[in-house]
């Protein structure tokens, strides 16, 4: 290992040998001398083109190594975890362009049978901007729909846009507006995550996915597998309108944070546990001080629920149950003081090579409120069988039939096309 | 009736304004106070010192164009660097290697004996979500297991609900270091 520098030696002081007055018999002896020493050189330590560098100095201060053209050779610790813990390397430091992240996802949906439609029903963007190493900046917008604008389908809606703080023994704090920690779908909802063209009733009607509110939250996990979420945030606001189609509904009551009514709050408090190999158990509630702000009476409200995910192998389920006590005459004399739904979703995939094929069965029950002139809810038994295709882990392919039953609005029978993506 | 039970903290998270403004100022303090680094599990070196029992010289694979191609295959795209570090000690390969499950880098620590998985280790895990992946009850799952001809692995470890994109992530960190392990 020594023997490098004097060998670097040689070799520049050839390089910079004057060429006046050297003869080419005196340059040929000098290559033989080059040559040999060069083969002792590798005899000794191995091939040239192996060799490491000599250690620096124990004098010198030690520089971050840059990824892209890592050192080697004796290491200290300090040169290793500069490597990987430095912030210019995980993009911690240096220009925005270096600290930002974009991503997207995005749905199209195709209904056929009693409903005829194609829609491109979410085309989402997210953009990420890391301040420091542990504070960063969670963005994401979404079209819905396609078209946005006065009677026109859709919408353009800030999603998410919230700051996170990082602390140690994996405590996180955010602040902002963030997505609920309820149900399954609420927080991750990228359409290659999960089977069935449409996002299923229960975490529509009873849950109402996507749902976001503004406020702060504290996160926790722990060695053992258990972990929870603890937020204060923003309420419902449901209308009590007994004109309005949307009256009691629980879905209708989302302000999305748009001037949105500050007078009453509510909180949210999940438990988790993923200690078992392919099992994840969650336990929600929500609480609403006042569920109906308009409304002249006290409407507190309690949302509670579980939810199960096992994979083992090829065979996945997922189960999920959520329940909403609302207080209040209104909501008793209209039969919405209790709107609650489950599922059960069993599932098998096969993978061939980068590609995945996995079919599913789904069934659901729930009830949420019907509203003025039962225009909408009631009670629905909702089952869907279908077959997934991912080409490639983030693109998928969905085919499903749908059948929903109820006994308050015509039975609806669909055969569903999607395509989605997410990155 | 336990479903119409309201949980005690969040009646009194939200009972009154001075409740709600505390808990939310609480929240907002210890997020602005943090002082360490996020989701560092393990120190890099620490991990190299653990696997191997000392800190080797370190060394690296230079990525010819056909082995990018490879390594392409199991990534969908370039690893960052051409150059890859590796230390190797008593039969024992260590590499520290980087992939994004969403939006950020898990920086995962894989130790490969006999062309097989012999330990799996998240050292930072930056996302916001998934990080269940550090846990051992899913980095146990990939070990012993090895790369099949296709270079896919001999078994595929069970997704964890939540952390779809971080179990992708270390699957094909999983399939690059045993892959990088033909190349040594």
């Amino acid at each position: 290992m020594k023997a490098q520098p004097a060998l670097l030696g040689a070799l520049m002081a050839l390089a910079s040998a004057p060429a006046h007055g050297v003869t080419l018999e005196e340059l040929a002896a000098r290559l033989d001398q080059l040559e040999k020493k060069v083969s002792k050189y590798e005899a000794k330590y191995g091939p040239l083109e192996n060799a490491v560098p000599a250690p620096a100095p124990s004098d010198t201060i030690a520089m971050p190594t840059p990824v892209s053209r890592p050192a080697t050779g004796i290491a200290t610790a300090a040169d290793i975890d500069a490597a990987f813990m430095d912030e210019a390397n995980s993009g911690g430091a240096g220009n925005w362009t270096e600290n930002t992240t974009l991503g997207a996802y995005g749905e199209l949906h195709l209904n056929q049978g009693d409903k005829e439609q194609i829609d491109f029903h979410r085309f989402v963007v997210f953009m990420n901007h890391r301040f420091s190493d542990r504070i960063k900046l969670f963005t994401e917008v979404e079209l819905e729909h396609s078209l946005a604008g006065d009677g026109k389908p859709g919408e353009v809606e800030l999603e998410q846009a919230y700051i996170e703080f990082a602390l140690d023994q994996g405590w996180v704090v955010r602040a902002g507006q963030y997505l609920l920690p309820i149900g399954i779908l609420n927080e991750v909802h990228e359409p290659d995550t999960f089977y069935g063209v449409e996002r299923n009733g229960i975490e529509s009607n009873i849950i109402p996915t996507t749902w976001w509110e503004g406020g702060a939250m504290v996160s926790r996990d722990f060695p053992n597998g258990f972990g929870f979420d603890f937020g204060v945030h923003s309420g419902l606001a449901v209308s009590t309108d007994l004109t309005s189609s949307d009256a009691f509904r629980v879905r209708s009551g989302r302000q999305k944070v748009a001037e949105a009514s500050a007078s009453d709050y509510a909180a949210s408090l999940r438990a988790r546990y993923n200690g078992v190999e392919g099992l994840s158990l969650t336990a929600f509630a929500n609480y609403q001080n006042d569920i109906a702000p308009e409304s002249p009476e006290d409407n507190s409200a309690l949302l509670v629920g579980g939810s199960a995910v096992y994979q083992n192998g090829g065979f996945g389920l997922r189960a999920l149950v959520a329940n909403w006590n609302i207080s209040g005459d209104s909501f008793e004399a209209n039969d919405a003081d209790n709107q609650w739904g489950y599922y059960l979703e069993p599932s098998y995939h096969w993978k061939f090579g980068e590609q995945k094929v996995g079919i599913f069965g789904r069934y659901g029950y729930y009830e949420y409120a019907r509203g003025a002139g039962n225009t909408r809810g009631g009670e629905f038994d909702e089952l869907t069988v279908g077959v997934n295709y991912w080409p490639v882990n983030n693109v998928v392919l969905k085919a499903d039939y749908t059948q929903i039953e109820s006994d308050d609005a015509p039975n609806n029978e669909t055969y569903n096309l999607g395509l989605g993506y997410s990155f | 009736m336990l479903l119409t039970m309201k949980p005690t903290i969040l009646v009194l998270a939200i009972a009154s304004k001075f409740l709600r403004l505390f808990f939310m100022t609480a929240f907002l303090i210890c997020g602005g106070s943090a002082l360490g680094a996020p989701g560092v599990y393990q120190k890099p070196s620490d991990f190299v010192k653990s696997s191997l029992g000392q800190i080797p010289a370190t060394r690296a694979i230079t990525l010819t164009g056909a082995q990018q191609t490879r390594v392409r295959a199991i990534l969908g795209k370039n690893y960052k660097s051409k150059a890859i570090r590796y230390w190797s000690a008593g039969g024992k390969t260590a590499y520290i290697l980087e992939e994004i499950g969403k939006t950020e880098y898990i920086t995962t620590g894989i130790v490969v004996k006999g062309g097989k998985i012999d330990a799996v280790k998240v050292l930072i895990y930056r996302e916001t979500h998934g990080g269940e992946v550090a846990r051992d009850s899913f980095t146990r799952q990939l070990r012993g297991v090895s790369l099949k001809v296709d270079s896919q692995l001999s078994k595929i470890p069970k997704n964890i609900a939540g952390a779809t994109l971080s179990v992708r992530a270390l699957t094909k960190l999983a399939r690059l270091a045993l892959y990088l392990e033909t190349l040594k």
